[in-house]
């Protein structure tokens, strides 16, 4: 037990004396809670909408005035140079050359005879020309656009400018309405809900990494031989190791709740007590992660190429920025073999849902596991290499 | 000189192809992103789970609820009759919605009064709880429709129609936004990661001031050791778009001189940063952390490729012009997507090609100093 404890004062001196750590366990928590939390979010706004109305009428012009002032859609002004005013779009040309540009996002274009057909009751079509590159912010324009026009329609269908027949006016009043209520999150506020995504990512990516780079740091420096002359036994030299990373990893994730507490006013509703021990033991799976990656590798370049080539498949399959439900089967079946994944999903259950012990005992039999299978493995792994 | 140059960067190959390891990675890496962007990470959503609280039991909403499952979106997983075990399977993380069905539901409809559905969502996942708010909206309006024809027959088509044109993408397929995110974080990881790596590492070793005292002038030896990563680069770059191409449909509308050309620039971009750190680092490690924190963030968060640009603040909005893989996707989205020729691009290159120079001209300065 002495061994243990002065092996791990010896880590931590060690770890600390390196300059690039402290930047690294300080730095790199604020710098990526400000940005990402910032930067996360799918929300579209300021479309910029390109005009392209042929019939010139009052209510066109009104259509227009009601998608600009929706807040969604803004005409852009300024033109550079070349370019066709995006406020009136004069001809198909136009419209490409303003698409092909990123001048506009959508272009709107109303038929010649569309105020003509509209008070005669003859139906008439509008155009939505988007450009889908981004095909998800696509499906959102147009749904705001179909939402606006359709809502433009039936203020004139019972303003009587479209002669309607009474019956259909009747049905064209919605009846059933639907009452929503965001629970756990009423405003909806993206930062709430990536900021403990962001934690949960923090913590597990730097376990990895200086899992994976410390001991293959002895190795290429050649003081692993050192250590296995000495009398330290492998399992204490393992937990002696894996010890000090341990306790940085819960460092920085008070540190990192900290900052979500008094920066973020991030809603911490479950006990803290449970996030710590389901933080612990994901950093066991992801030190032992770490450890099988410096067993295969012989210099810290490739342990950390090979701990950043898991890594972004970690956090890419966590359901961090993309929701698990929308991966196909095959894919979210590997999150059970993703302690990143379990790690995301309970932060959020316990800090916004406030879930308690008896909530989430599937994710913690899941996580055990895991340690319990990696674990072994790492150990395996290393007694082979080096005997 | 030639002689002396071409054995230099035979020796740098050697090095390359003599670690394994990386090199599986390293040709690895872009092909098991492609897989995992075009498989697995997907934005729309299927059967949410669901839970179902229905106080009227009639037909009417029995129709409802066999819409909801037929439309794929939604799935249902329990029937509550009361708050508390909703509120329970919320915090289990067993349902993302829940759907309240009011008592007098059929009843109202056949009366023609207006009834309500209340949809309760996990509003910790904000895009969740409004892609779904729109897939029941359209379950309830399509429902709606139907009942309307049940009672006056077919109806008569809407005095506006509206056509929508997805232009560019009429599939709306996803491929066409990961395939240029992917080419830049794999171009930048090997030309600036690998390279401020394996200069810091000869730093690291000391073997950096044996080259220096060699015969051969500094720049040649930069040369030298960034020119096998150029080629590397480039091999990942055409893997990348192969797969795109051949495997997920990516349309190539533009001049392939051009796009090569454009890679090449890029290439020299990446490169050029990468130099700059390393002339400002000692070790490997905070070369490694310099890189990830200094390109890859940037680069996958602020060059608009995961997230829109138009939705940062404005601080990171302007911050994300100064990461070129910004420009980047510009460029290559500009070639593949839309056929544009460089008369439209010429913003974005030239701005990639100022980088270059301040890359270039900064790391020269340091090394400079670093000899003297």
């Amino acid at each position: 037990m002495r061994s243990i404890l002065f092996f791990v004062r010896k880590e931590l001196l060690q770890i600390f004396r390196n300059k690039a750590m402290l930047p690294l366990l300080f730095v790199m928590p604020i710098i990526q809670l400000l940005i990402l939390s910032h930067v996360a979010t799918n929300e579209v706004k300021n479309l910029k909408l390109g005009v392209s109305d042929l019939s010139h009428g009052i209510l066109s012009q009104r259509l227009i005035n009601k998608m600009t002032c929706s807040g969604y859609f803004a005409i852009p002004e300024k033109t550079g140079s070349g370019l066709p005013r995006a406020a009136q779009l004069e001809n198909r040309d136009q419209i490409h050359l303003a698409l092909d540009a990123d001048q506009v996002d959508l272009v709107i274009l109303i038929p010649e005879d569309f105020e003509q057909n509209l008070r005669t009751g003859t139906p008439t079509e509008i155009q939505l020309l988007v450009n889908a590159i981004n095909s998800m912010k696509a499906g959102v324009a147009t749904t705001y656009a179909s939402a606006i026009i359709s809502d433009y329609q039936g203020s004139l269908q019972r303003e009587g400018i479209i002669p309607t027949k009474e019956e259909l006016l009747q049905i064209s009043r919605p009846r059933i309405n639907i009452r929503y209520n965001h629970w756990f999150n009423p405003e909806l506020d993206y930062k709430t809900f990536m900021v403990p995504g962001i934690l949960a990512l923090l913590v597990s990516m730097l376990t990895l990494l200086l899992g994976a780079m410390n001991v293959v740091r002895e190795r290429e420096i050649g003081t692993i031989e050192q250590i296995e002359v000495s009398p330290v036994k492998t399992p204490v030299f393992i937990v002696g190791k894996l010890l000090p990373l341990l306790i940085i990893g819960l460092v920085e994730l008070s540190i990192g709740l900290l900052i979500a507490k008094f920066l973020f006013k991030t809603p911490m509703e479950g006990p803290l007590l449970l996030l710590y021990t389901f933080a612990s033991l994901t950093i066991i799976a992801m030190l032992s992660l770490g450890l099988m990656i410096s067993n295969i590798t012989d210099t810290q370049q490739q342990a950390m190429f090979v701990a950043w080539f898991f890594m972004i498949i970690f956090v890419l399959m966590s359901g961090l920025f993309t929701p698990i439900e929308s991966m196909p089967h095959w894919a979210q079946k590997l999150t059970y073999i993703n302690p990143i994944a379990q790690l995301v999903s309970i932060v959020r259950l316990n800090l916004l849902k406030g879930s308690d012990w008896t909530d989430v005992g599937p994710y913690f039999r899941l996580i055990l596991r895991l340690d319990v299978i990696y674990g072994l493995l790492a150990m395996a792994m290393f007694k082979k290499r080096s005997k | 000189m030639w002689n002396a140059f071409s054995s230099f960067v035979l020796k740098e190959f050697k090095h390359i192809l003599r670690d394994k390891r990386t090199l599986i990675i390293m040709t690895g890496m872009p092909v098991v992103l492609m897989l995992i962007f075009g498989y697995a990470v997907r934005t729309d959503f299927q059967e949410a789970r669901f839970a179902l609280w229905d106080q009227a039991q009639d037909q009417q909403s029995h129709t409802l609820i066999e819409q909801m499952s037929a439309s794929g979106y939604f799935q249902q997983v329990a029937n509550i009759r009361q708050k508390e075990e909703m509120e329970q399977l919320f915090r289990q993380g067993k349902i993302k919605v829940a759907l309240v069905i009011p008592p007098s539901f059929g009843e109202d409809l056949q009366k023609g009064i207006p009834t309500q559905l209340q949809l309760i969502s996990d509003g910790t996942e904000p895009n969740t709880a409004t892609t779904l708010l729109y897939y029941l909206q359209g379950v309830v309006l399509n429902y709606q429709k139907r009942l309307s024809e049940e009672l006056l027959g077919p109806l008569p088509p809407p005095p506006i129609n509206i056509k929508q044109r997805m232009v560019y993408n009429p599939e709306l397929k996803s491929t066409f936004m990961f395939v240029p995110g992917v080419i830049t974080v794999v171009l930048m990881l090997i030309s600036a990661m690998l390279t401020s790596l394996s200069i810091a590492k000869e730093k690291e070793k000391r073997t950096i001031e044996l080259l220096l005292i060699s015969p051969l002038p500094p720049w040649v030896i930069i040369v030298g050791k960034v020119l096998p990563y150029i080629l590397l680069s480039f091999l990942n770059g055409l893997i990348i778009i192969a797969m795109g191409i051949l495997i997920f449909g990516m349309p190539m509308h533009g001049n392939w001189i051009f796009l090569v050309l454009s890679f090449l620039l890029f290439i020299m971009t990446a490169l050029s940063l990468g130099i700059l750190i390393s002339t400002k680092v000692s070790n490997q490690q905070t070369a490694l952390f310099a890189s990830l924190l200094g390109l890859m963030l940037p680069t996958v968060l602020l060059s608009g490729y995961i997230f829109p640009i138009e939705s940062m603040p404005t601080p990171l909005q302007v911050i994300s012009n100064l990461t070129p893989a910004k420009w980047f996707i510009i460029i290559i989205k500009g070639i593949m997507l839309k056929g544009i020729g460089i008369t439209y691009l010429l913003k974005p290159i030239l701005i990639l090609v100022l980088m270059t120079f301040a890359f270039l001209l900064i790391s020269w300065k340091n090394f400079k100093m670093h000899l003297s």
